[in-house]
């Protein structure tokens, strides 16, 4: 089978969704003729035009505004802020009316408004640009948070994006954009909600979220040539979070650890230990553990940098730490 | 708070430890990784590392140094700064006997609703006894052995804090299984009270017991004669014994035994190793079967006469390893096997061969009952 790299993979799904919806338009800083920053949308310029690939002057509050009313008439806008951080000044817009705005109106009107951008702490890229927030917008009731780990689901989940009713905040991880998986020719589908197993273990589950999974599989590599098989978990979607999976998983290993780059108060990690305990606390034979990367802005200095991420050391360690309790 | 340092458990098996000195002093700060003390078990000296940062505070009543001591004993606390240990803040007992708190013996010694009033000035240090005494346990250990029916309470826990966790429970569990149980109904009790001479089950050629006896106690030279010895999974072996019982009812001769089956599948076994059955017509061949007697395993001795005999051990549920690479293991019933030939009559290589056969048609008795090496 061809192997295609995360971003050429969301790419060729947003190239045929625009072929088959007329109504599917791409804003943002750079996507026009240049085709992103992350080539997010090379090639799409030639083939859909600067009608339906708008480039916009640096004003986040003011294109979010303007998407978040095209939606409301029904056609689908994709906002591409190549930094997520940029989301940030948009807040206002995304919280109390992206978000709300199909309850507001009981239903009537939808809200099918893609925010796509590059998530993660790698390449120096300072503290600016290398946020990932998906905490934020898991806390806020209407957004699906969507943070897929490899090409294959890249593809998969942005073609259920762009078929969906609801906002989507799509995060690509820096650090993912350019590995390369098995991407088949035909047409699929990766429902929200629904986690992977990307490894089997019974020893202990870890679930490892965006650039995590990748630490976390290498780590269960050096431990299964001692035995030892841990089951790895990769929730893809954060809203919604498939808890199902993981329950089952700690029925069976009784131990779990939950890795996150972002920052560990009241994040992904406490939310998953939180409803683990509430209904899997039988199961339990350990202290539900977590990894995640230093509570601090992100330093632009290559070795600050390194050192705020968990590295495949301490993801070790943590491993080992969990099956010692 | 307080963080209570307390005997470790440093093995699996460890159940006391000797406090030989104390590495770091009452009042000196330590951080994780420093050493507290060194501790003696099994011959071993052991460094004792801190997982807090604090201050430790060491019991000045305390006579730990150079004591055996349970683990688990209170040893020390590690306290933050201006923070004062419980031993100068409450009446508790005293540090390296919590195991022998005469509280705890108090109450242990008293029916329920005879506690002595005049001893509720000290409740606190009971409720510290009683808490201390009973272990903690993962909420997953709890729900196992309150599956299996392991009484958790008097478990030494695996855990990093010597919490009880689920293979503490399973381990329990297993030990329990394995202890030996009164005689049940077995072919070979059964065999017993009919007044059949129980573990030894003869060819049909066999020679009477006193020959046997005589033939044995010629058997001077252990160089003529070579040992080997294998285990067997006898599960299935045991559940066609139990269907042949179960579809017995109507017989009118005595349903075969678990040893009848033995003697079948080794005559079985015998007819495919001719080696072995050379000299057939003397009674050659001898089983002995000491299984009931709780025997695992024995090197059965051989008469002159004989050229080999199979030493059977008893029947027992073990816990064996059938999927390495998956790590699966499962509960079988296992047999040890030993026989013992005539080096003079029967080479190693033969003998080997017919252990190894008798081996697969106790595994798979279809191999015997279609005659299939």
């Amino acid at each position: 089978m061809r192997e295609l790299t995360f971003t050429a993979a969301a790419r060729e799904a947003l190239t045929e969704e625009m072929a088959r919806d007329p109504s599917i338009f791409v804003v943002g800083e750079g996507i026009g003729q240049r085709g992103g920053n992350f080539n997010t949308t090379s090639g799409l310029y030639d083939l859909y035009g600067p009608m339906r690939l708008r480039d916009t002057p640096i004003v986040e509050r003011g294109f979010i505004g303007m998407c978040t009313g095209a939606a409301m008439t029904g056609t689908r806008p994709i906002v591409d802020f190549m930094f997520v951080d940029f989301i940030l000044d948009a807040m206002g817009e995304l919280i109390n009316q992206v978000a709300k705005i199909q309850y507001m109106s009981s239903g009537r009107l939808k809200m099918p408004l893609i925010l796509r951008g590059s998530i993660g702490i790698t390449g120096a890229s300072a503290t600016h640009h290398s946020g990932s927030y998906f905490p934020m917008f898991v806390n806020i009731p209407g957004f699906r948070v969507v943070v897929p780990t490899n090409a294959y689901d890249a593809k998969g989940l942005f073609k259920t994006a762009l078929r969906g009713d609801d906002p989507v905040i799509f995060l690509e991880h820096k650090s993912l954009l350019n590995s390369k998986a098995q991407v088949p020719e035909e047409e699929y589908f990766i429902p929200f909600g629904q986690a992977a197993v990307v490894r089997e273990g019974s020893a202990a589950t870890v679930v490892a979220v965006g650039s995590m999974v990748r630490k976390a599989l290498e780590a269960c590599d050096a431990l299964a040539a001692e035995g030892i098989a841990i089951e790895v978990i990769d929730p893809r979607t954060l809203a919604p979070l498939d808890i199902p999976t993981i329950l089952a998983s700690v029925h069976k290993t009784g131990r779990l650890l939950i890795m996150d780059e972002t920052f560990q108060p009241c994040g992904i990690g406490a939310e998953i230990a939180a409803q683990v305990v509430a209904q899997g606390f039988d199961d339990l034979d350990a202290p539900i553990m977590r990894l995640n990367g230093v509570y601090t802005p992100t330093p632009y200095s290559p070795p600050l940098e390194a050192a705020v991420i968990p590295n495949p050391t301490q993801v070790l360690q943590a491993i080992r730490d969990l099956l010692a309790e | 708070m307080a963080v209570e340092i307390v005997m470790p458990k440093l093995g699996w098996t460890m159940e006391e430890g000797i406090l030989v000195e104390w590495i770091k002093q009452d009042g000196d700060v330590v951080q994780p990784g420093d050493i507290l003390f060194t501790v003696e078990s099994d011959k071993a000296l052991n460094e004792v590392e801190s997982f807090e940062a604090g201050i430790l505070r060491i019991p000045p009543d305390s006579d730990a140094v150079g004591n055996a001591l349970p683990v688990g004993a209170l040893l020390a606390y590690i306290v933050q700064p201006g923070e004062a240990p419980p031993f100068e803040t409450a009446s508790t007992m005293p540090v390296g006997s919590r195991h022998a708190a005469p509280e705890f013996a108090a109450l242990a010694g008293t029916r329920q609703g005879e506690i002595d009033l005049t001893r509720t000035t000290h409740a606190s240090s009971l409720q510290t006894a009683l808490q201390g005494d009973l272990p903690t346990i993962s909420p997953r250990a709890r729900r196992v052995a309150a599956e299996l029916g392991v009484d958790w309470v008097a478990l030494r826990g695996s855990g990093r804090t010597g919490r009880i966790v689920e293979r503490d429970v399973r381990a329990a569990a297993l030990a329990t299984s394995q202890e030996p149980h009164p005689p049940t109904p077995s072919p070979y009790t059964e065999r017993e009270s009919k007044g059949v001479r129980s573990g030894l089950t003869e060819m049909p050629v066999a020679q009477t017991r006193e020959t046997l006896i005589e033939g044995i106690a010629v058997s001077t030279q252990p160089s003529t004669s070579i040992s080997l010895t294998t285990e067997a999974d006898a599960t299935e072996l045991v559940s066609l014994h139990d269907r042949i019982q179960a579809a017995w009812r109507n017989g009118r001769q005595p349903a075969p035994t678990f040893d009848d089956l033995l003697a079948k599948l080794v005559t079985e076994a015998l007819k495919v190793t001719p080696l072995l059955h050379a000299r057939l017509e003397d009674g050659t061949f001898t089983i002995m079967n000491l299984g009931m007697y709780e025997i695992d395993a024995f090197t059965p001795a051989m008469s002159v006469s004989q050229s080999a005999i199979l030493g059977i051990g008893r029947v027992i549920a073990k816990q064996i390893v059938i999927d390495a690479e998956k790590e699966r293991v499962a509960i079988r019933q296992m047999m040890s096997l030993s026989l013992t030939c005539d080096s003079q009559s029967v080479d190693v290589e033969s003998a080997a061969r017919f252990l190894q056969i008798v081996k697969q048609y106790v595994e798979q008795p279809v191999l015997w009952l279609v005659n299939l090496p």
